[in-house]
């Protein structure tokens, strides 16, 4: 580790608020690991038909959460939280190259997530998340309207009712085609990144 | 494939439960109440006991794993309770909880560590944390966020880079913050 990293490491655990956390009494420990090997003699590991009747049920009730996750607070009154983000000047080409669309490259990305496209107003484009893969991500999202002469070619003018898979650093769109129409291809690679 | 024993199975527990308790016991006090701390680290202990054939094999990657245990569970009692204070009509954040770890008066080192880290984004600042405080390293990282270990590595070097950027702006200590980090929408 470079000495640099090292003494930010330091401070961070100057400050750390476990600091002076006493250890765990060791009898606490022996009496917790008694008690769960005695109260579940045997792990419990459901069985497989079981599983298999929950299958379609979980997926029900998945999606009503997620449904309910979008449409509940705002019911409950509370305002759609808002999140602008940038296009990459130049198309995403300042550097001049562009790293493959690969599901490494997306993980790097600090945001991912899956959007429709509310509105189109004038330059401004106003998505609603429907999923989230990476990071922490508004209710709507903002950006620029794509402008088709200076994009990479990569991303073109979104419209309405699309639906688009996005990622985002420091709260610019990532160009170069990692970000874009959410097509079965670029949803096999968001699959493969952020899978599980 | 040799069936595994009661007795090897309880080894195997007693093992991961002295391996885990205490790192993931701190992981909860820097993020919750010292209650929901307690409940959320026996409930991942009888995790650990249920998904036993599920735990990593190499040691180092035991207690992330762990840690993903506890972190979900914690969710999960976070965002019960915010349901339950819904219903008694009062405000709310939709956003997680901030941690209620109460911040002794201390030296103005610490207080302007911990501001610096409230205006990261929330993203990097937990980043920092399992990295400085928790102690784990990149493909320790990598098992806890869920991605490669070079992802972890390019994302902790970013985040690295913004605290750094963060304390050189402080000029002065910054006094007592309890506040949550940054909310999504702070960009540096």
């Amino acid at each position: 580790m470079h000495d640099d990293d090292r003494s930010l490491r330091e401070r961070l655990r100057g400050a750390d608020p476990a600091r002076d956390l006493a250890p765990l009494p060791p009898t606490w420990l022996d009496h917790r690991m008694e008690q769960i090997m005695t109260d579940t003699t045997t792990p419990a590991v459901p069985a497989r038909t079981a599983r298999r009747t929950w299958i379609p049920v979980a997926g029900v009730a998945a999606a009503l959460a997620i449904g309910a996750a979008i449409a509940v607070p705002l019911m409950l009154g509370g305002t759609a939280t808002v999140e602008p983000l940038a296009l990459p000047e130049g198309g995403g080409l300042a550097s001049g190259s562009c790293l493959p669309v690969s599901a490494e490259t997306l993980q790097a990305q600090e945001q991912a997530f899956a959007a429709r496209v509310l509105s189109v107003e004038g330059d401004l484009v106003t998505f609603e998340v429907t999923d989230r893969f990476a990071g922490e991500v508004a209710d709507r999202v903002t950006v620029p309207q794509v402008d088709e002469l200076t994009s990479d070619f990569s991303l073109v003018p979104f419209a309405v009712g699309d639906s688009y898979l996005v990622t985002a650093t420091d709260g610019v769109v990532t160009g170069c085609g990692l970000s874009g129409a959410d097509t079965a291809e670029l949803r096999a690679v968001y699959d493969e990144a952020f899978a599980g | 494939m040799r069936a595994v024993t009661d007795a090897e199975r309880e080894q195997r527990f007693r093992a991961l439960a002295e391996l885990v308790a205490e790192p993931v016991r701190r992981y909860l006090a820097r993020r919750t109440d010292a209650a929901t701390a307690d409940e959320v680290l026996n409930e991942a202990l009888l995790i650990c006991w249920r998904k036993l054939d599920e735990v990593p094999a190499e040691l180092e990657q035991s207690i992330p794993w762990a840690i993903v245990v506890a972190r979900n569970l914690l969710a999960n009692a976070q965002r019960a309770e915010r349901r339950r204070t819904r219903l008694v009509g009062k405000i709310i954040a939709l956003d997680p909880p901030v941690s209620v770890v109460e911040y002794k008066p201390d030296d103005a080192e610490s207080s302007a560590v911990r501001d610096a880290l409230t205006r990261l984004r929330r993203d990097d600042a937990e980043l920092l944390r399992l990295w400085a405080w928790d102690a784990l390293e990149s493909p320790q990282l990598a098992t806890v966020l869920g991605i490669s270990s070079n992802a972890a590595a390019i994302r902790l070097h970013r985040a690295k880079k913004r605290l750094r950027d963060e304390l050189m702006k402080s000029t002065r200590p910054a006094g007592h913050v309890e506040a949550e980090e940054g909310s999504t929408d702070a960009r540096r």
